[in-house]
């Protein structure tokens, strides 16, 4: 499984099956992606991934692209 | 019984769990559930749950999806899965199906409270109750206690949680008048949570404060009354004894942030980013616990025990071992078994009625459960036995018609998965416990089970539990034992012989094969020569086991005594490690006194075979008196004991009780 897909099922499993996610989706795009709802992805994605953001690093994503591309250079650190 | 676990094989889970995941990948529903059906319930963990609820969702079986999502909240361990069942439950809820009874739970706290109350939502379905929440804006825990006509009064709660953190604690790192903040610190708080119960009329429950342990005089800490761990821990034990009695309900956070780990229970960082006081993968174990005590707040409490014998409360099939086979106390699995034992004992004491629900003949059940030596649990425990050849859930119906309890406070523990799985399907308002496949995880797995919590312990309860009262008042006299004898009459040891028989031999054999330090002469015989003793009618050969005020330590010791002329010679002697250094060996000399005298000997002898390990029992026969009447090469002595004139040994402190079973 790629990290977008991975990714995807991620945004699925919090915002629920219907969710349309793509590399240019904001938080505007999807219902319910509020503050709350961010940290609560943020901490699924480290569990899921294996990952940690650092603490400046959770407020610092525009798109689901750039999200993925720093998941992508976490996991080959 | 042991045999239906073994017929999961190791590959069967995965392979199931593979073929599942395809299936709900490629969104076939039907099939998924099929793959997912044949996991093991030992290997469902809280991912398949939410998969199973998905499928049930897309399928549009509401009432399933819901049973499905119940079931997420048995797994604590993953934070991850909760979120994504919260999501399920909403979007179940949206669709306006009804997921139960409503219960009105506000909570207050100056921390981020999501996903807190929406793991109390989950945690709710487990129960069959649809909660509502309410929480105020954040940070407006004082003003919404204090104003009138809040939105926290207007919400008209059943249930006000109120949830602390460290860091609401206003105390410095140290002060020279600790009594007075702690009693201040304590007071505010209990106020709050007296006047929260006031204006709303609500229960509450109120999380006591789980403590970073993070300090600058690091364990020096514990000694000053005046450090803050200090005064904070007193906090929580003076909370607790203000609240007592109360309307309110506290979630001892500290034992469950002690459980886990603080490492794991607080972050830092999620602290600083999102103001989480508590850290999410925990805040499952934090739901679930006070979500247990609200359920006990309302009176929704497991009362009975049901338990299965074989492979259960002890190791084989008495059917096909017998009574002597059974395994219970002695070697790693038995003292598993033991260990699970005297927990269920312990619910016991505290209120919580046992029932036994075992497939067999009930009398051999009977004479196993009351005869077997390494039993704890005692037939006065059990409230219902049923013992016999019908399906276990007619059995289960039985016990709740005759214990006149409704079925929905009855739990099972099983260790076959088969029989868990039938109960599960048939009697789906019974709880199910999960045994893990190793009886060193029982214990723990009762334990862990939430929903026995109650509300008050009353004088009612206590009487059961009176000798374990009792008993646990002697064990603060242990510690302040001024003397050395005043300890051993502390420890109130009870010892039992019994001759070698069928059911003490193969213990009998491993010790007299392993035992290095109290051994006088490191003899290590055979099984057949060891039954050559039993047998011989000129040898005195026994076993003793010990018990004291706070354990029962199974079977300890071996001796065998053979005829040797006008003397009985002492051929083997050996105690476990565990009992030594507290005068047992003189309990086990006078039972060889009382033994030689009966078949007609007053003369003792015995040798000590110095070792590398055994220096332990080398002026053993000189301390109980024996005379020194030969010295041989190698270091071995040889010692005498006159009876006759010496009279017999005598053992202050270990009183003898009669084998109960000894045939």
């Amino acid at each position: 499984m790629s990290v977008n897909e991975q990714l995807t099922l991620v945004f699925k499993d919090l915002f629920g099956p219907a969710v349309d996610v793509s590399v240019r989706t904001t938080a505007k795009d999807i219902d319910g992606w509020d503050s709350v709802a961010h940290i609560n992805l943020m901490f699924m994605i480290e569990e899921s991934f294996g990952i940690e953001f650092a603490e400046g690093e959770f407020e610092t994503f525009e798109t689901v692209g750039a999200l993925c591309a720093v998941v992508e250079q976490k996991l080959a650190a | 019984m042991a045999a239906a676990s073994a017929v999961v094989g190791m590959s069967a889970p995965i392979e199931a769990s593979t073929v599942g995941d395809d299936c709900f990948r490629e969104g076939r529903w039907s099939e998924a559930l099929d793959a997912f059906a044949a996991i093991p319930d030992t290997s469902f963990t809280a991912a398949v749950w939410v998969k199973v609820a998905r499928c049930r969702v897309e399928l549009d079986h509401p009432a399933e999806a819901l049973r499905a999502l119940a079931r997420v909240v048995d797994d604590v361990q993953n934070a991850s899965s909760w979120l994504s069942a919260v999501s399920l439950l909403d979007s179940i809820r949206g669709d306006g199906h009804r997921v139960g009874q409503t219960l009105r739970v506000a909570v207050l706290g100056t921390y981020t409270l999501s996903p807190l109350t929406d793991f109390l939502r989950l945690v709710g379905i487990r129960l069959g109750l649809d909660v509502q929440v309410y929480t105020p804006a954040f940070g407006q825990l004082h003003q919404e206690v204090l104003a009138e006509d809040t939105g926290l009064i207007r919400f008209q709660p059943d249930v006000v949680v109120i949830a602390t953190r460290d860091g609401d604690l206003t105390l410095p790192e140290y002060s020279g008048e600790p009594e007075r903040l702690v009693v201040n610190e304590a007071e505010q708080w209990a106020g709050l949570a007296r006047r929260v119960a006031d204006v709303t009329g609500a229960r509450v429950v109120m999380h006591n404060f789980a403590l970073k342990s993070e300090t600058p005089f690091g364990n020096l800490a514990s000694q000053l009354p005046g450090s803050r761990l200090s005064m904070a821990r007193s906090v929580n034990a003076r909370l607790t004894k203000e609240t007592l009695g109360s309307e309110v309900l506290v979630v001892d956070c500290d034992r469950l942030a002690g459980e886990l780990g603080k490492q794991s229970w607080f972050s830092d960082k999620y602290w600083t980013v999102s103001k989480h006081a508590v850290s999410l993968g925990v805040q499952p174990t934090l739901a679930l616990h006070t979500m247990a005590v609200v359920a006990a707040s309302i009176g929704m409490t497991k009362k009975c025990l049901v338990v299965d014998l074989d492979n259960t409360v002890w190791g084989g099939v008495v059917g096909e071992v017998g009574i002597e086979g059974l395994v219970i106390g002695d070697g790693p699995a038995g003292e598993s078994y033991l260990l699970f034992q005297e927990y269920i004992a312990a619910m016991v004491g505290r209120g919580v009625l046992l029932a036994v629900c075992s497939k067999n003949d009930e009398d051999l059940a009977r004479r196993a459960f009351e005869n077997h030596p390494g039993m704890h649990l005692q037939m006065t425990d059990v409230s219902c036995f049923v013992a016999n050849w019908k399906p276990k859930h007619e059995n289960i119906k039985t016990i709740a018609e005759r214990l006149d309890i409704g079925l929905d406070s009855l739990v099972f523990m099983d260790d076959n998965p088969a029989e868990r799985e039938l109960v599960r399907q048939t009697l789906p308002e019974v709880d199910v416990i999960t045994l893990p496949d190793h009886p060193s995880g029982y214990r723990k797995a009762l334990a862990s089970y939430p929903w026995f919590e109650v509300a008050a312990y009353t004088p009612e309860d206590a009487r059961r539990t009176e000798l374990y009262r009792t008993r646990a008042e002697t064990a603060t006299q242990l510690e302040s034992a001024a003397t050395l004898e005043a300890f051993y009459e502390s420890l109130e040891m009870v010892a039992e012989f019994a001759p070698f028989n069928e059911m003490n031999i193969e213990r009998s054999a491993q010790l007299v094969g392993k035992t290095n330090q109290f051994n006088v002469t490191t003899r290590r015989h055979s099984m057949a020569v060891l039954r050559g003793f039993m047998e011989d009618e000129a040898t005195i050969a026994f076993v003793m086991r010990l018990k004291d005020r706070l354990a029962d330590h199974g079977l300890v010791g071996v001796l065998v005594a053979v005829r040797d002329g006008d003397a009985m010679n002492i051929d083997t002697w050996l105690m476990s490690c565990r009992v030594i250094g507290r005068t047992v060996e003189r309990a086990m000399a006078a039972h060889l006194c009382q033994e030689a005298e009966r078949v007609g000997f007053t003369l003792l002898r015995g040798r000590y075979v110095p070792t590398s390990r055994n220096h332990l029992v080398a002026n053993l026969y000189d301390d109980l008196g024996f005379r020194r009447v030969a010295e041989e090469e190698d270091g071995i002595v040889g010692w005498e004991y006159n009876l006759g004139k010496d009279g017999p040994i005598t053992t202050p402190y270990v009183s003898v009780e009669d084998a109960s079973v000894s045939q």
